[in-house]
């Protein structure tokens, strides 16, 4: 028999072709916080990326601005939802440096502890998703196992797991429990073994190392001037951490390293969020020494602080503190502020305007995953669709956060 | 030569807190610093009403003339380092409600520690024996033992005594409940009473922490300006029964408005809540040209009209119908008159606007022909000689 194509000439085989579109998101399950890119395709190899956020928006500044300032931490919950203690505590601290006052020192060393159990909560998760998303579903179930320690010592404490609202202005909602300390210490070490266990799993494979090792690969200097902050940052070996480069609370009293990666590549960002979780163990070993046991939480002035609730029920005094907070809020002097600190993503930035009232007139976020999803679209643009996968899972953005 | 400039008399004035401020002859402290924007924290000093200087929460320390030694009291304070008592020196303070200024005089109010100290002292003692009512009581929000206790005191109470027990929801009359556990007794509403109600129907018995207010025996409280009284108690003490457990005054806003009850015309504010659009009460706007402080019962109620007995729809022969339907069924009626303007008589009311007769005149002229025209308007009424006026029809106001 002979061949078909026997009298067709050589360039009529070629098909003409045109860059194939493609839609990954917004419903797609490795497009988790509801991004959207668009991709033009030349075979397998991107050509273009259109990354598109805002499918989650909840206006959220704009309902910061119609209740009290108390009023916020529920919705600063919102933000970074995987690390919510973190924005809790980012917001409280802005307010008080409008209002100048500063907290005890054992809330200090409180607000410490819970913000860096939340802080490996958020690198826990970052990590885990990511290879999950590779198709290693077991050390996600790891990474999750780990999270239970830090959310059960959550619970316990602020009466939720996920969404604790339980930052205030001038302190906390509620003192540490008894039981506080020696839940952290039995609880790290358990979580450190899972940490290693996890890394055993994913560090000798191939596979996840491959889509990992030069992938999403990004300079020192484009990360600068893309406004990185955070692990995606220090990943390409800047080492700006807010917390040694700005210490507050009491971060310049911790011994801890600030790790830094080199290639600037997926696998760096994996490595530095798994050694900052190691670092965080540190502060929180030297925050359980240090932390006084005993001494009050909130500063002492009823223009900002509720009353115990018992004063509230049965004194005059303690219902009119209670009912001028919770009506009018609390006063905050006139002015404008800028207070950052080190959240799970880089560096949370809240810019607040007062009128005077009990009402915030401006709240403006800088949430640190907005800029780096802002630069997704650099890194993916020559890469090849499966590449998007695990880039996109280590610029870890949270919807809420990027929420604009 | 020219003639020296004619020199104005100079101006006296006191100094507050550093700060230099006018007066007039026969101007107390606070009245002077009132006129200049300042306020001075009172409870018992009305604007509108007399002198009676028994809240003490007005005190400021007065400095001496120079060359003079201030007036000074002995007293006792507790040294917590040597854990007793040790005799000291403050000065006498002065209610700034009843002194009044004399040019140059020296004042110190938010800038002296001693008032600093007797204003939370005052306001301890105000709320020794208060109850815990905040949660139900209709003045929470506006309150001045609320507000000062935030600005002056901050502290809590040093009582552990069962506070003192008075009679609660007393009906005064139609209009007003009492409470008497919240009173603060700064008279204020027998001063409304028998200075600007002319019929001193109510009044204090007993002292000191039993004193409560009480009607004239055989009397209810019922003249035409019960209101005011509420209106000024300064605590939840007096309530309006007409808006008490109604609305909670953080969630009304205030629109200003001119009351429409007669020809006086008072200046108010209209509070209602934005959230169902509803007015819950009117309030005295000062204007000191036509209401002063003040507002008549009548008219504190007239809020209501805007949304009570009004008619919202259109009638054909007595019954609801829609507009198009009353709109045809008038120009099937109305029509042909012009032939016959004997038929149709038309009726303008003095209660409406300029604009709305004259948009009535103009199309009963041009449109139906009618050339009998009839003007109506509430009838005269019960006036005095405080702020009712005969004159029914608010249009009419000077
Ligand atoms: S009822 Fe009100 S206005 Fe009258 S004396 Fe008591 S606190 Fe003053
Ligand atoms: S205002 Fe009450 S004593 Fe002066």
């Amino acid at each position: 028999m002979e061949p078909l194509d026997e009298e067709l000439e050589e360039s009529a085989l070629e098909l003409p072709s045109e860059p194939m579109q493609l839609n990954m998101g917004p419903a797609h399950p490795a497009m988790h916080g509801t991004v959207r890119i668009v991709l033009e395709l030349s075979g397998e190899t991107i050509t273009k990326a259109d990354v598109q956020i805002g499918y989650l928006h909840r206006g959220f500044e704009k309902m910061c601005e119609r209740g009290t300032w108390t009023q916020c931490f529920p919705y600063v919950d919102r933000l970074n939802y995987v690390s919510p203690m973190l924005n809790n505590v980012g917001f409280a601290l802005a307010v008080e440096k409008m209002l100048g006052v500063t907290v005890p020192e054992r809330c200090q060393y409180y607000r410490v502890a819970l913000g860096e159990l939340a802080r490996i909560c958020d690198h826990l998760v970052c990590n885990g998703a990511m290879a999950m998303e590779l198709g290693a579903f077991t050390p996600f179930l790891y990474c999750a196992r780990a999270r239970e320690i830090i959310w059960d010592i959550f619970e316990e404490e602020t009466g939720a797991r996920v969404t604790h609202s339980f930052g205030r202005v001038g302190g906390m909602a509620r003192p540490p429990t008894a039981m506080f300390k020696d839940m952290v210490r039995s609880g790290l070490p358990r979580l450190l073994f899972m940490v290693g266990e996890t890394e055993k799993l994913l560090l000798k494979n191939r596979i996840f190392l491959d889509r990992l090792e030069g992938v999403g690969r990004v300079s020192k200097e484009t990360a600068f001037a893309l406004g990185w902050t955070g692990p995606t940052l220090r990943s390409t070996g800047a080492a700006y951490d807010v917390r040694r480069a700005h210490p507050y609370l009491v971060y310049d009293r911790m011994e801890f390293d600030v790790p830094v990666g080199s290639a600037g590549d997926n696998y760096d960002r994996f490595m530095c969020r798994q050694e900052e979780i190691r670092q965080s163990v540190r502060i929180l070993e030297q925050v359980l020494d240090q932390m006084p046991d005993s001494g009050p939480v909130n500063i002492d002035d009823p223009r900002i602080v509720l009353p115990p609730k018992e004063e509230v029920y049965t004194t005059i005094e303690g219902t009119i503190q209670h009912f001028k907070i919770v009506m009018e809020g609390v006063k905050v002097p006139a002015g404008e502020c800028y207070s950052y600190t080190e959240a799970g993503n880089g560096e949370l930035g809240f810019y607040l305007v007062s009128d005077g009232s009990g009402t915030p007139y401006r709240v403006r976020i800088r949430p640190p995953c907005f800029a780096a999803v802002a630069g997704l679209q650099q890194l993916i643009e020559g890469a090849m669709i499966p590449d998007v996968i695990p880039t996109f899972g280590s610029m870890n953005m949270i919807g809420g956060e990027c929420d604009h | 030569m020219s003639n020296p400039a004619p020199t104005a008399p100079p101006k006296m004035t006191i100094k507050l807190d550093g700060r230099e401020i006018p007066f007039e002859k026969g101007d107390t402290i606070i009245r002077a610093a009132h006129k200049a924007g300042i306020d001075i924290p009172h409870y018992c000093w009305h604007p509108g009403l007399s002198v009676a200087a028994n809240c003490r929460m007005c005190l400021v320390e007065v400095l001496p003339p120079p060359g003079r030694p201030a007036m000074q009291l002995d007293i006792l304070r507790w040294d917590p380092a040597k854990k007793e008592y040790v005799p000291q020196k403050k000065p006498k303070l002065l209610p700034a409600c009843q002194q009044e200024c004399t040019p140059g005089m020296e004042i110190l109010s938010e800038s002296s520690a001693h008032v600093d100290e007797a204003r939370g002292a005052v306001q301890e003692l105000l709320l020794l024996n208060h109850p815990v009512d905040c949660p139900i009581c209709d003045q929470a929000g506006e309150c001045r033992l609320q507000d000062y206790w935030l600005e002056h005191s901050r502290k809590s109470k040093r009582m552990h005594e069962e506070p003192i027990h008075k009679p609660k929801g007393q009906v005064f009359g139609p209009t007003i409940v009492y409470d008497a556990e919240r009173c603060i007794v700064c008279t204020r509403c027998v001063r409304v009473s028998a200075e600007i109600a002319k019929d001193p129907v109510l009044s204090i018995r007993e002292r000191g922490n039993l004193g409560e207010v009480v009607v004239a025996p055989g009397r209810e409280l019922d003249h035409d300006y019960t209101l005011m009284t509420e209106h000024v108690c300064p605590v939840g003490a007096l309530t309006s029964a007409d808006f008490r457990f109604k609305a909670r005054v953080w969630f009304l806003r205030s629109a200003r408005t001119i009351c429409q009850g007669c020809a006086t015309g008072c200046n108010a504010f209209l509070d209602y809540d934005p959230r169902n659009n509803t007015p819950y009460r009117h309030r005295p706007r000062d204007n000191q040209e036509v209401n002063k402080y003040w507002m008549c019962d009548e008219g504190m109620l007239s809020y209501k009209n805007a949304t009570e007995k009004r008619q919202t729809s259109a009638l054909v022969g007595g019954d609801d119908a829609t507009l198009a339907e009353a709109l045809s069924a008038a120009k099937e009626q109305l029509q042909g008159l012009r032939d016959d303007p004997e038929r149709v008589a038309v009726i303008l009311s003095a209660e409406h606007s300029v604009e709305d007769n004259f948009a009535m005149l103009t199309l009963a002229r041009t449109y139906v022909g009618a050339t009998d025209f009839f003007v109506s308007g509430k009838p005269l009424g019960r006036g005095d000689a405080i702020l009712m006026a005969e004159d029914k029809i608010q249009i009419r106001a000077a």
